[in-house]
């Protein structure tokens, strides 16, 4: 599930994705409420392994995302991983996500493939 | 000030009491008590801005009852009047900060009235300031706003641009347009180094300091681990011996050394085989001493005092991308940390950086 509001990134995001060659299905949302709404609405059968999240967008930015995350059921959650891929340069941005239990890491655009595929291989998501 | 200023007088003998309202009524809103317990009652109801008190009274002296009101109105300004004998007592108040000032017996109207005037002035200066302070408050964290979303808009465009081009490195048809990527890359990563630059220009700039307690070890590991990509060729050798607890601001340390490795990176002498980087570290309880050496071009000579200045290039640098901000900050990060920077280059065989910061520890 990538959860973006520019849709460039959305693009190449989902572009690399296919040409790794990892998923069935790639989500897309501009909209993190929206992708919420899918979440809350759907059991964990349903559910993507991996969420590619932005910070910085409007209406519900990455960290209100986080916070309504945590109230999802645990046993859908805990197939589930959070990465947050951002431009930000705010080192309290920064610090606020590592913190954050639900995020596996924090990676800056723009996104390295090979240090997307390493961390999912370690962690055994791929 | 709009408001008229309030005064309140407390004093045991009512005879003063009739005579100071009659006095000040006009130029001041005066509200009298005759016994501390009273006193206490109008301040509950009132915000008083000057708060007088003679000093001999039956149940409280002027000094105790004064010492009460200082932190349930700490922006009240304080005035005792008293004779020659107690002026122990009232040294030592105004000492502690508890009495602004004080008139001593006998005095007249004309005096009396001059104190309160200058009580007047301190109350509505210090207000100001109070003002003030809050305003620059304020426009620093919209200054801190303001940046972090410029830069962030900034960036958001170069990142786009830069996946875009990562993308072209996964499609065979595009491998003949490498070279023009590679090209739109370098300039984009040459912009996109400026604005955060300009981000660490800023961070340092900023007036607070964070302490934190820093493992010198895991912090010179994780500067390196973000930079390594931009290598592979050169031999990174790390030497930290942290003998003790080091307190120090994290992010300053971090732009020093982030800076001072990336420039010992590209400063490199291109196909040498041998290139190396070697970080030492030493900390006791007083100075993290830390030297970054490489075998890289070195500086000239002549450019080695230069080299901290804002926005230097050396002639014989400018075919390698930079800004001449870096060490400009890295120079302005280390002295915000009350440490020193000094380097030593031989140019075509290397150069050193030795930086030697202070310890908060137990200070």
């Amino acid at each position: 599930m990538l959860i973006d509001d520019n849709k460039i990134d959305l693009f190449i995001h989902n572009e690399f994705i296919r040409k790794m060659n990892i998923a069935n299905s790639v989500m897309q949302y501009s909209f993190a409420k929206e992708a919420l709404e899918f979440l809350q609405s759907n059991d964990s059968s349903k559910w993507p392994d991996l969420i590619l999240l932005d910070i910085h967008m409007p209406i519900m930015n990455g960290f209100d995302f986080l916070e309504e995350y945590r109230e999802l059921p645990l046993q859908s959650r805990q197939k589930c991983n959070v990465v947050i891929v951002s431009s930000s340069l705010d080192t309290g941005d920064k610090v606020k996500a590592k913190e954050n239990a639900f995020v596996l890491e924090l990676f800056e655009k723009p996104l390295n493939i090979s240090k997307l595929m390493d961390l999912l291989t370690q962690n055994n998501i791929v | 000030m709009a408001d008229r200023i309030k005064v309140l007088y407390v004093d045991d003998e009512e005879n003063n009491l009739v005579s100071f309202r009659a006095n000040f009524r006009k130029s001041y809103d005066v509200y009298t008590a005759n016994s501390a317990a009273k006193a206490f009652e109008v301040l509950k109801e009132t915000p008083i801005q000057i708060i007088i008190s003679d000093q001999r009274m039956p149940d409280i002296t002027g000094v105790e009852f004064l010492e009460q009101t200082v932190n349930l109105y700490p922006e009240s300004i304080r005035l005792l009047i008293t004779g020659q004998a107690d002026i122990e007592v009232v040294i030592e108040a105004i000492n502690r900060g508890q009495v602004s000032k004080y008139i001593q017996k006998p005095w007249d109207w004309d005096k009396l009235s001059v104190a309160i005037d200058n009580c007047v002035t301190l109350y509505t200066s210090r207000l100001e300031l109070k003002y003030k302070n809050e305003e620059l408050e304020k426009i620093n964290e919209e200054l801190n706003k303001f940046v972090y979303s410029v830069s962030h808009d900034l960036r958001s465009p170069l990142t786009s641009i830069m996946g875009i081009i990562n993308l072209t490195k996964l499609v065979p048809e595009l491998r003949t347009a490498d070279s023009y990527f590679e090209m739109i890359e370098g300039r984009v990563l040459k912009l996109d180094g400026l604005i955060k630059k300009i981000i660490d220009y800023y961070k340092n700039a900023r007036s607070e300091e964070v302490y934190d307690q820093i493992e010198f070890e895991s912090l010179l590991t994780s500067v390196w681990d973000i930079l390594r990509n931009q290598t592979n060729t050169i031999n990174f050798k790390l030497n930290v011996k942290q003998e003790a607890v080091f307190i120090g601001d994290f992010y300053r340390l971090e732009v020093v050394f982030e800076n001072l490795i990336s420039n010992a990176i590209k400063y490199q002498v291109p196909g040498n085989p041998n290139q190396y980087i070697e970080v030492n570290a030493t900390i006791d309880e007083k100075f993290a001493r830390i030297t970054i050496s490489d075998n890289g071009i070195g500086v000239k000579p002549e450019y080695v005092e230069s080299v901290f200045k804002l926005f230097f290039r050396a002639e014989d640098s400018l075919n390698i991308e930079g800004t001449g901000i870096g060490l400009y900050i890295v120079k302005e990060a280390v002295e915000k940390m009350k440490g020193e920077i000094s380097i030593k280059s031989t140019y075509k065989s290397g150069t050193t950086f030795e930086i030697i910061i202070p310890n908060k520890h137990n200070l």
